[in-house]
């Protein structure tokens, strides 16, 4: 869920500094140290660490819920040939290109907007904004079923009282991925405007008034100043906000099933329908794989984008 | 920074309107959807399936929460829910208060390369292990039990990053008096360190709780019969198995009510924990 937007860590920076301590004090300490932490980091070797070696161990076998045999490669050429997989990659990079980008600049204007209040007018509308956070997936998804309705949502009543026809958002094949994207904006940047405020509580005023000084333009301030110094909030929104766009499910699960026609189904639905419907789970597995290695290098790429050394 | 109306002039004004404009706009977005599952929870049956639409409730009636409601074990469901989101928070909050502890404030070797691991496994989406937690939790014989829904949800590293970010702050001048006083390690631990991070903890459990409480996708797979559902798996099945065209969305709105009711009054009760807790993990890196 998150990471630090500090996106590496300087040498040394936990450098432990022991003191000229006895080996067996040492020895002490270390237990200690490793006590704390034993739990979870048991939990994390057992519930993560070894599942993700497992998977990729997994995508070599044709297991089902009756075999298991090692075919090497097979299920990762089987995909090769599968035109759901080209569909459903074709689906992931819609959802991330028209997610990530709109919901980045969405999340900046309204918080650059939402700092200019006074404190309470700050809280309401940071409270409106993540009131969607606490609510359950399943309960927007219902909720937007209903705006999205042909029969009896508000979406279409608003068109045919303007005039234009209705439309079935969810149920056209080319309005149902958008639908869900809108959807997905309208429920999604409330955690980032809070994080992005707080980071502009921390530019230093006197930044400002010097480039009043210097007779900068408001605009000028906030290219020269304000985005600079919000690149790692910046980049920690983009970031988080990619990988919660790869993992798209709940909407699309109880809003289309993944239609129609697979028309709103991404890699982790892809991964969903071969391992808990088809229950082909070597085949889930390589799904399983690649979409770790296109999180982690679309991260990579991310970092490497964003990674600069902002100094105050 | 701050202005208001009053005080500014007059181009400040037209952002300010603007700006508010702006706002507005999104807070409805964002607020209307839930206002409306509120509002038609409580419609008859014969206002929610009519056009143009009542914006405000004329007549209010239970009549959708008693369909919504009494047709299905929605009391299990509730227990389920209560015990796995209960669960997972307390094995949260204890896992991860150690280990923050632990990355905090001790030192040991291979502490910054742990911490380093926790940290880019944060990326990992949680699909890459869904086939492998599954196939682990049935060959323990573990699907379709508590114990199954809760272990995973133990493992958190995000946890551990939040306590760790938290723990740091405290100064070591407590721990050290704590050591001069006579205190064991366990000592440090339960007397000094868990009381002085309590809003810590605070923000953590209403997280991991309110987590839980929505989680949808490892519910969905773990449990294979109607009473081991938790609540939104158990609502969710139900709506998938009604007809595009028969969904009865007064009842729909109702169980939708039910579910988000509690998290709701969560969010009201610890507002500041939220609007705080959220930068606490993110900005201190």
């Amino acid at each position: 869920m998150a990471i630090p937007d500090r996106l590496t860590v300087e040498p040394g920076a936990f450098r432990v500094r022991r003191s000229q301590k006895p080996l067996a004090a040492r020895i002490v300490e270390d237990a200690w140290g490793y006590f704390f932490i034993a739990p979870s980091l048991l939990a994390f070797l057992v519930f993560s660490a070894y599942p993700m070696v497992d998977s990729i161990l997994l995508s070599f076998h044709h297991l089902t819920l009756r075999t298991n045999e090692w075919v090497g490669l097979q299920n990762y050429a089987d995909l090769s040939t599968n035109a759901d997989f080209y569909l459903v990659l074709k689906n992931t990079a819609l959802y991330l290109v028209l997610i990530v980008p709109v919901g980045v600049v969405l999340s900046v204007v309204l918080s650059v907007l939402v700092f200019r209040l006074s404190t309470r007018a700050q809280v309401f509308f940071k409270s409106a904004y993540y009131l969607p956070h606490v609510t359950a997936g399943v309960v927007l998804s219902f909720i937007w079923l209903y705006l999205y309705d042909p029969g009896f949502g508000l979406l279409d009543y608003l068109l045919q009282s303007l005039g234009l026809q209705p439309v079935l958002w969810l149920s056209n094949q080319s309005t149902s991925l958008l639908s869900i994207v809108v959807m997905y904006h309208a429920i999604s940047w409330g955690g980032a405007i809070i994080l992005i405020t707080a980071s502009l509580g921390g530019i230093p005023e006197h930044l400002y008034e010097a480039a009043r000084i210097d007779g900068a333009s408001q605009l000028r301030q906030t290219l020269a100043i304000t985005l600079p110094l919000l690149k790692p909030a910046i980049a920690y929104v983009a970031i988080t906000g990619t990988i919660g766009a790869l993992q798209i499910f709940t909407e699309i699960y109880v809003m289309t099933g993944g239609g129609p026609n697979y028309a709103t189904a991404n890699l982790v639905f892809f991964i969903y329908d071969r391992g808990f419907t088809m229950f082909d789970f070597g085949s889930a597995s390589a799904v399983a794989v690649f979409l770790l290695v296109v999180t982690v290098a679309v991260a990579l790429i991310q970092f490497r984008i964003f990674s600069s050394d902002v100094e105050y | 920074m701050i202005r208001t109306l009053r005080d500014s002039a007059p181009a400040e004004k037209v952002f300010l309107i603007v700006a508010y404009g702006a706002l507005a706009v999104w807070a409805i977005v964002s607020l209307f959807p839930i206002y409306w599952m509120l509002t038609t929870a409580l419609k008859p049956a014969s206002v929610v399936m009519s056009l143009p639409p009542e914006w405000i409730p004329h007549t209010i009636t239970l009549a959708n929460f008693s369909e919504a409601l009494l047709g299905y074990p929605v009391a299990r469901w509730t227990l389920n829910s209560v015990i796995v989101a209960g669960a997972v928070t307390i094995g949260q909050l204890l896992f991860a208060t150690m280990a923050g502890y632990g990355f905090a404030k001790k030192r040991f070797h291979g502490r910054e390369l742990i911490f380093w691991v926790y940290l880019s496994s944060m990326m990992v989406p949680g699909f890459a292990l869904l086939v492998p937690l599954y196939t682990m939790m049935a060959s323990w014989h573990l699907i379709n039990t508590y114990v199954g829904l809760i272990a995973p949800g133990l493992t958190a590293p995000f946890g551990a990053f939040l306590m760790r970010q938290f723990i740091q702050t405290l100064p070591n001048e407590v721990i050290d008096a704590g050591k001069i006083d006579g205190c064991s390690e366990i000592d440090l631990f339960t007397r000094i360190i868990v009381p002085l991070s309590k809003p810590g903890i605070a923000v953590l459990g209403i997280f991991a709780f309110v987590g839980e409480w929505n989680a949808f996708l490892w519910p969905l797979i773990i449990t294979s019969t109607e009473e081991m559902r938790t609540l939104v798996v158990g609502f969710a099945i139900v709506q998938s198995s009604q007809s595009e065209l028969h969904t009865n969305y007064g009842a729909t709105m109702a169980a939708s009510t039910y579910m988000a009711i509690p998290m709701l009054i969560v969010f009201f009760a610890f507002q500041r924990y939220f609007l705080r807790g959220i930068t606490i993990g993110a900005l201190k890196g």
